[in-house]
């Protein structure tokens, strides 16, 4: 496996603010990596010291064995790129717009073109300005799609679409994977990197607080079980890795850390159990415990180290 | 992975770099396709005016004693020289449009290069088209070497009309052609500049801001030379350009000046290019307070703090023009003193009179000036329209504010608000006061007619369009016999309202009878009605704009001929200032650009 996006200790500052802070990021070629975090954290500002739109102040980037700032040009003919925030020239149409950003990047497929426009089912003779921020998102999203680029970056690509038009947009990336490119998904919403990520490096302030598949993040959490057993399960509490522990109707609900799951159920069984359904750990909560302390406000606040990453 | 092999290879290895300039060639074209309507109107207008001075002065000066009096009456008028050129040519008929002319269409050529280089770099890169662009095969450079490319094609494009365009109006072709090419050089100047200015600035309007201060300076830099004669010409783009002498020495060595200088800039644009981040200007900005102010709570707290920049700038530009204008006031009597072509023309003239009188169009001028930032601050209210910020505003339920008005009513009092920050600039800004105040009660008239389109693009035309002859109405109002009216008459008239040459407008003697008290009955003989007859006959049944809305009412219920105002003189048709039924945008119309290149000379 060679690697498509390697990253690490990027540095980045604006004035007085340090946007990247030692930012670390692995991507392999022919995989769809995630790249998640909470607004501010600095998705944006890495994704564009990819393209060579921002200079790094520090740090070592290579993009398909390249300087993005360098050699922006050679490599930006190997990528395609949707931001988050699409703007378009307002008196052009959106077919227009597509060709135009196509034939910048170095021509794109016009059935494949034609296809995406009807699968997204964008009007391209509509000019720009009477276009909504979804639609303005689908013209760069056909623009990307139609395109033979080997790297796709996406930056909240679906943050305008409707859920209809969102699956419209993981069925073609599932597509892309399928044809071996490389795709970088920037997202907050977890339920799409849940349904296309391979793997996902989460940020936050800057810096890259875990990375790895979504099998290996899981082991790092826990997992939700509800328990219904013939007689009252008793000591739980005294077993290491449980938590939030409550009965209700004679059934336990409990979480429990992945890693501490196969004595909490060598337990279970000495009580007769009549049901169990486990639920694997979301990407939310993971999310949720590594940002917990910046949602839950002032309250309780996680230390960093449990977090481990 | 058999589909992996539907992926075409990577065009060459990736440590080969791309020409450092792909993309530039699409890239222009591209540009080219969105200003196919706009740069041809440009280039008309330019035309346009040169072609009407030509052929309006020859058919005044087709005798050699009109010339005479022409050359005395120019030749010793501060005013005249600081507004138009060089005194140079002007035995012929061919220097004298010339230097009538080639101030106001350098201008115009300035303009037209501002908003071309402006609009295809920072106004993209400030809206994200930018980042877009640039993340397809397209160098870094290449956004801001179309641009810079487009408006040089421009430039030369409206030399080239200028010069074919007056040959065959009837004067020598090499001194025709040079004076286009004195323009071109001129734009291409400017070109560079902004090419430099957008690198500088992170946002689109200081840019401008800064282009527009340069062009001013510029300007004054040359009237200063123009008027003592002496080597400040030549620290003036605007002065090298003039230095041409077209149809009289016709030197076009300068022209090489403006060619190099250019080219400087816009070296050093690119180089400032690769020294700042993708949207960001040279300087970073600094955190700002976490909580408004109490002054800023409202729609006219943030349409003043919008405006704050603007405001300040503007005072203290129009201060130093002052100064400058005031220091020069001696030289008004030297150069009366030394012409004694004058002297034979008109006796022995009051000295003091003549220097009152070039004050008086000093002011007349600061006066324009004044009002063109009033009009700019109306029309912020419109762009705030556009991007779709005035609507937070409109939504929001502030008392007293645009929520205390009914709902219909809104727009309205947002526009008003913004005009208010204009009118406000007419504390320190004599015979613009009731210009700004005009202009001011049009916004809000206009907003009130118009408070339901709100992002439609009718009133956005409308506005562009009227707000600036509503500053004429103000100015011309209430046949108040007050100072500051009379110079606001000749304004107008020097905005192009009049038709009749420079010395006519403001000559010395004209300006001691009193200009614009009576109609002109040369042009009464001539069977034509020059427009400012009509807006004064009209003028004394006008009232006075205020605040409220019923006197603006009336103001609307007004025929259009005032419409013609700042239109200027490529629309002098009475109601019509819309060329080429191109639909008006804020910030953007050519004719709206058109009046400001009037409105600012």
């Amino acid at each position: 496996m060679t690697t498509a996006i390697s990253v690490s200790g990027l540095v980045k500052t604006f004035g007085a603010t340090r946007a990247l802070d030692g930012l670390d990021l692995e991507v392999r070629s022919g995989e769809v990596h995630g790249f998640l975090g909470p607004n501010g954290s600095g998705k944006s500002t890495t994704i564009r010291v990819l393209l060579g739109l921002l200079r790094a102040d520090a740090g070592r980037v290579r993009l398909l064995d390249g300087d993005p700032w360098r050699d922006a040009v050679a490599l930006h003919r190997r990528l395609a790129y949707v931001p988050g925030d699409v703007t378009l020239w307002p008196g052009i149409t959106g077919g227009e717009s597509i060709d135009l950003l196509g034939r910048l990047r170095g021509g794109l497929d016009p059935r494949r073109r034609a296809e995406l426009l009807d699968r997204f089912d964008l009007d391209p003779r509509k000019k720009a300005r009477t276009y909504s921020k979804g639609n303005r998102q689908k013209v760069a999203l056909v623009a990307a799609l139609a395109s033979d680029a080997e790297l796709l970056v996406l930056d909240e690509p679906t943050s305008g679409l409707d859920p209809l038009m969102e699956a419209v947009f993981q069925e073609c990336i599932r597509e892309v994977r399928a044809e071996g490119r490389t795709v970088l998904l920037s997202s907050h919403i977890l339920a799409e990197a849940e349904a296309l990520c391979d793997r996902v490096s989460i940020i936050r302030l800057g810096r890259t607080v875990q990375s790895g598949s979504l099998a290996e993040l899981r082991h790092l959490t826990r997992t939700s079980i509800v328990v219904e057993t013939a007689r009252p399960v008793s000591g739980l509490d005294d077993l290491p890795g449980v938590h939030e522990l409550r009965h209700e109707d004679g059934r336990a609900h409990f979480d429990v850390d992945t890693d501490a799951l196969d004595g909490v159920l060598r337990h279970l069984l000495g009580s007769g159990v009549r049901s169990l359904t486990s639920t694997p750990p979301t990407l939310e909560e993971l999310f949720l415990r590594h940002y917990g302390d910046e949602l839950s406000g002032n309250g309780a606040v996680r230390e960093p180290a449990e977090v481990r990453s | 992975m058999s589909a992996a092999t539907a992926i075409r290879p990577a065009a060459g290895p990736p440590a080969e770099r791309g020409p450092a300039v792909a993309g530039t060639g699409a890239l222009f074209r591209f540009a080219l396709r969105r200003d196919r309507v706009r740069l041809p109107v440009w280039i008309a207008v330019g035309t346009f005016m040169v072609v009407l001075q030509s052929v309006s002065s020859q058919a005044l000066y087709d005798s050699p004693a009109d010339l005479a009096a022409y050359r005395a009456s120019v030749g010793t008028n501060a005013a005249t020289i600081a507004l138009a050129g060089p005194p140079v040519g002007l035995d012929t008929v061919a220097g004298a449009v010339a230097f009538e002319i080639s101030g106001t269409v350098m201008l115009i050529a300035a303009l037209m290069a501002m908003f071309t280089v402006a609009r295809h770099t920072r106004a993209d890169e400030e809206a994200g088209r930018t980042e877009l662009v640039r993340a397809a095969r397209v160098d870094r450079h290449a956004p801001l070497l179309a641009a810079v490319l487009l408006a040089a094609l421009a430039c030369v494009l409206l030399a080239v009309a200028i010069g074919a365009a007056v040959t065959a109006s009837g004067l020598p072709a090499g001194g025709s052609f040079l004076l286009g090419a004195a323009v071109g050089a001129c734009g291409l100047v400017f070109t560079g500049i902004t090419a430099v200015a957008v690198q500088v600035s992170g946002h689109t309007r200081p840019a401008y801001g800064i282009v527009g201060g340069l062009f001013a300076v510029a300007f004054v830099l040359r009237a200063v030379g123009d008027i003592q004669g002496n080597w400040v010409v030549w620290t003036s783009p605007v002065g090298w350009a003039q230095a041409t002498h077209p149809y009289s020495g016709d030197r076009w060595l300068p022209l090489v000046l403006c060619l190099a200088v250019a080219a400087a800039f816009v070296v050093v644009g690119l180089a400032l290019l690769d020294r700042r981040d993708l949207g960001a200007g040279l300087t970073q900005p600094r955190p700002g307070p976490a909580t408004a102010r109490r002054s800023l709570l409202s729609p006219l707290g943030l349409a003043v703090r919008l405006q704050r920049g603007a405001l300040v700038a503007w005072l203290v530009g129009l201060a130093l023009l002052g100064v400058v204008y005031g220091a020069l006031a001696e030289s008004v009597e030297t150069l009366i003193g030394q012409n004694e072509e004058a002297l034979l023309v008109f006796g022995n003239p009051d000295v003091d009179r003549l220097v009152d009188a070039y004050l008086g169009t000093t002011f007349a001028i600061t006066a324009i000036l004044a009002s063109a930032y009033a009009v700019s601050a109306v029309l912020r209210a419109r762009a705030e329209e556009s991007a779709d910020r005035a609507e937070p505003v409109l939504a929001g339920d502030e008392p007293g504010g645009v929520a205390g008005q009914p709902r219909h009513r809104r727009p309205a009092r947002f526009r008003a608000d913004h005009g208010r920050v204009g009118g406000h600039h007419r504390a320190g800004a004599g015979g613009a006061a009731r210009r700004g105040g005009g202009v001011l009660a049009d916004g809000r008239c206009r907003g009130r007619l118009r408070a339901r389109d709100l992002g439609g693009h009718r009133s956005r035309g409308r506005a562009v369009r009227s707000a600036a002859p509503a500053g004429d109405r103000a100015g011309l109002d209430g046949g108040r016999p007050a100072p500051a009216g009379d110079h606001v008459r000749r304004v107008v008239r020097l905005a192009g309202l009049d038709r009749r040459p420079l010395p006519h407008r403001l000559g010395p003697h004209d300006a001691a009878r009193g200009v614009g008290r009576r109609p002109d009955r040369r042009f009464a003989r001539r069977g034509r009605r020059p427009a400012g007859h009509r807006l004064r006959r009209l003028a004394p049944a006008r009232p006075r704009p205020r605040l409220t809305v019923a006197p603006t009412r009336a103001l609307e219920a007004l025929p259009p001929v005032t419409r013609s105002g700042t239109g200027g003189k490529a629309s002098n048709a009475p109601g019509e200032a819309r060329p080429s039924g191109q639909p008006f945008r804020v910030g953007g119309s050519p004719a709206a650009r058109a009046s400001a290149a009037r409105t600012g000379s």
